[in-house]
């Protein structure tokens, strides 16, 4: 199904759903070590949203890669317009896509959610580039740098042919080639540091009215054996709203909006996340709740029931979920991006199916003891309990 | 696509739609914030039929959410095609009556509250809505803030939740839609057997929320100390969307905020320097989404050193160019194609064309409207365009102003 050009692009072509639209997505990596390398990815992926032309293209920049999204009516020109993108170029004058940007990180970083996020990725991984931000200040001149096709993968979605989709993009990026001068793709960047859990830091938010709950634990990646085990489980403690965190905070008690459990994969991680945002007078009282269900997790381990349930809203919704064809194309390009075969999401429902029930027991009582988790608690001073930890 | 109308006055759509394994219902009542009486109730009314029903949807593998809008509140579920059987009967079930409790309505504010706080209380929060409508409306069904504040949601009763449901959630009042992996004759035939026997109740009659336009400029401002940057949202009232005037409307929010080389961002680059974030749509929360009265409105977010009256200068000098000139042929096939890419893609959610077919049913009893949308934006022409510029006019806006936090 992956067709390998002799260029080195990895090419995934798709034939999902009715709409007349192709999707494409392109992943190309670009480590960034340090803030300049980061502000210019970030400036060369706003460069390539500004297109005029019949193609709708927008770019994402991290410290890893820049991910490019292309749709439109026709697949010569998405494939073209996505081979133009990898020459690294800025298809037009960078300086309005500055100005446009420096505006944009301003409204961003407002956000206190985008601050805790930062403040948390420190706590969690101390000086590792994956903690970079780039702020307006640091934009600077682009220079043009072409990507390196080894490394890269493209996903191409359609309701065409998959050997029609895939000669297209053979034929629009045949002549893409690895730079005279590099040799071998660029290495990636470290791995993230180990989590060490019992380290819950408080964020003093003077007069934020709500609180921000955000935990990690170490997991295991999704090619794991014990992936789909840990998965399940995790549904049970919080992935949905039938999760026993959504029965206890939210309709019981009434304490948050919001409380999710998910897998953190970025950075090439693999944590456990649980969060919630509570009024700051629910503050203590939420963090506790929530310490407890962990715990429960272990004494009053997932029966028989929820793990079917959960099973089922977790098939159910890989179904639901992926059926647009714009969110399978970028459900396999994240896992591309993320360094790991994109065809696990394909096959995760059958991974899925095939968990027994004792593993997920097993999974609940290893993985989710209070003591591995570790994490930020963002609130007004006030609103801080004297005790930090769960 | 089939259309019915159940002996109860419940009105059923279905459409088939093969392309993946999973469909979606939904239900539309025809009430919204508009027609709610105490302000927040809608809202909060659209929480309290989720009691249990979450649970029930999830362990069949789906999702489900609801919306209140101005006219109606919509409930919708997408799941695996071989789980609508069940579905129905859920709806079916909350249709009848749902069980309201003192302790479960006090839950849900505290909820509500919990959501408003989310929604409001980062930068730009509640803007445009529900900020923007106080100041261009003055009728209070218009004007109000839907969300409702938590110091009156606190006092609301069963009994008060009751009456409302009496009124408001009959099946005459509501239109229930399917579509997806299913066969409509199967679908109809699950439908009347569920629905049919819930007991018929008169649907409130009518109410017009028209009021007169603005005599005047209309102006307010206030602070938001999360803000990064000022800001501005200007709204002007629109046609009946039964005029069809909505397409070109949206057809000049397009040439004025969208695409690569939108002209607001363009002329002001070109005359100040400065970049301007805009955006700008026809219909408070979406189109075609509401019943007259609805808006046009375009948001802003400038420098400091850009006085907000600059901005609409440029609004003003471009929306003068437009209904003298109209857009060119190219600029507007671009806007077209553009409009017809994100149409496309949006109705590839089972969720969104199941809402839209919805509604359309419930606000303009036409669901086939649907299938016509990208007919009805092709046939946009130059000449419609420089027309809706012209209704746009200065004379008659409000404008709401976002003072930054300081330093």
């Amino acid at each position: 199904m992956i067709r390998t050009l002799p260029n080195g692009l990895r090419v995934l072509p798709l034939r999902h759903g009715a709409t007349p639209l192709v999707e494409a997505r392109l992943h190309l990596p670009r480590p960034c070590r340090d803030r300049a390398g980061l502000a210019a990815s970030t400036l060369l992926a706003t460069c390539l949203s500004q297109r005029d032309d019949d193609v709708e293209m927008s770019a994402a920049a991290d410290v890893h890669q820049i991910t490019v999204t292309a749709y439109g009516p026709g697949l010569a020109a998405v494939t073209s317009a996505l081979a133009q993108a990898a020459r690294g170029t800025a298809p037009a004058e960078p300086g309005p896509a500055r100005a446009q940007l420096a505006a944009q990180l301003t409204m961003v970083r407002a956000h206190p959610d985008v601050m805790v996020r930062e403040w948390l990725a420190r706590h969690l991984f101390g000086d590792h580039p994956a903690t970079l931000q780039v702020r307006p200040e640091d934009l600077g001149p682009l220079p043009s740098r072409p990507f390196d096709p080894r490394g890269a993968t493209l996903v191409i979605a359609g309701r065409d042919d998959p050997a029609a989709l895939a000669d297209a993009a053979g034929a629009a990026f045949a002549a893409w080639h690895p730079s005279a001068s590099s040799r071998t793709p660029p290495a990636p960047l470290p791995a993230l540091p180990a989590v060490d859990g019992g380290r819950i830091a408080a964020l003093p938010l003077p007069g934020a009215p709500q609180s921000r709950i955000r935990l990690r634990a170490p997991a295991v990646p999704p090619e794991h054996p014990r992936y789909p085990a840990l998965f399940l489980a995790l549904n049970v403690l919080g992935g949905y709203l039938s999760s026993r965190l959504s029965a206890s905070l939210r309709e019981d008690k009434g304490y948050v909006y919001g409380v999710t459990t998910f897998f953190d994969t970025a950075h090439g991680g693999a944590l456990l996340a649980v969060e919630a945002d509570t009024a700051a007078a629910t503050t203590g009282a939420a963090l506790a709740a929530l310490a407890a269900e962990l715990r429960r997790m272990r004494t009053h381990p997932p029966t028989v029931e929820e793990i079917r349930s959960a099973r089922a809203y977790a098939l159910g919704s890989m179904a639901t979920r992926l059926a647009p064809r714009a969110a399978i194309a970028s459900a396999l390009i994240d896992m591309a991006a993320k360094g790991r075969d994109p065809l696990l999401v394909l096959d995760f429902p059958r991974r899925l199916e095939a968990v027994p029930a004792p593993q997920v027991v097993a999974a609940a009582q290893e993985f989710f003891a209070p003591e591995r988790f570790s994490g930020l608690l963002a609130a007004d001073p006030a609103a801080l309990p004297h005790h930090l930890a769960l | 696509m089939k259309r019915v109308t159940l002996g109860n006055g419940l009105r059923v759509v279905v459409e088939e739609e093969h392309s993946a394994p999973v469909a979606a219902v939904a239900v539309h009542y025809g009430v919204g914030f508009r027609g709610e009486g105490r302000p927040g109730l809608a809202h909060l009314f659209e929480h309290l039929m989720f009691d249990g029903h979450f649970q029930y949807v999830e362990g069949v593998g789906g999702f489900c959410n609801a919306s209140t809008r101005q006219d109606y509140t919509d409930f919708y579920t997408v799941v695996p095609a071989g789980a609508v059987a069940r579905v129905l009967n859920l709806e079916a079930a909350r249709m009848r009556g749902p069980r309201i409790t003192a302790r479960a309505i006090r839950a849900q504010t505290s909820v509500v509250r919990e959501e408003i706080l989310g929604k409001t209380r980062k930068p730009y929060g509640g803007f445009p809505w529900p900020r923007l409508s106080p100041v261009l409306f003055r009728d209070a069904a218009n004007a109000h803030d839907g969300y409702g504040d938590h110091a009156s949601l606190r006092h609301i009763t069963p009994q008060d939740c009751e009456e409302f449901f009496e009124r408001h959630y009959s099946p005459a009042n509501a239109v229930l839609t399917v579509s997806g992996d299913v066969r409509a004759d199967a679908v109809l035939e699950i439908a009347a057997h569920a629905f049919g026997d819930i007991p018929a109740r008169p649907a409130p009659p009518p109410v017009s929320y028209h009021e007169p336009l603005p005599s005047a400029a209309r102006e307010a401002e206030y602070a938001d100390p999360l803000a990064p940057m000022p800001a501005l949202a200007a709204g002007h009232r629109v046609p009946d969307p039964a005029t069809g005037a909505h397409f070109a409307l949206s057809a000049l929010a397009g040439l004025l905020t969208g695409g690569g080389r939108p002209r607001l961002r363009e002329r002001l680059r070109r005359e100040s320097g400065h970049t301007v974030t805009f955006s700008a749509r026809v219909g408070l929360f979406d189109f075609l989404d509401a019943r007259d009265p609805d808006l046009w409105v375009l948001t802003a977010v400038h420098p400091g050193e850009l006085p907000a009256g600059r901005v609409l200068e440029a609004v003003d000098a471009e929306l003068r160019a437009l209904a003298a000139d109209g857009p060119g042929e190219e600029e507007l096939r671009r806007c077209r194609t553009a409009w017809l890419t994100a149409h496309h893609r949006s109705m590839d959610r089972v969720a969104n064309r199941v809402r839209l077919l919805g509604r359309f049913e419930l606000l303009f009893g036409d669901p086939w409207r649907v299938a016509g949308l990208p007919d009805a934006y092709a046939a946009v022409t130059a000449a419609d365009v420089a027309e809706a510029a012209s209704l746009l006019r200065p004379d008659s806006r409000a404008l709401l102003r976002v003072a930054p936090r300081k330093g």
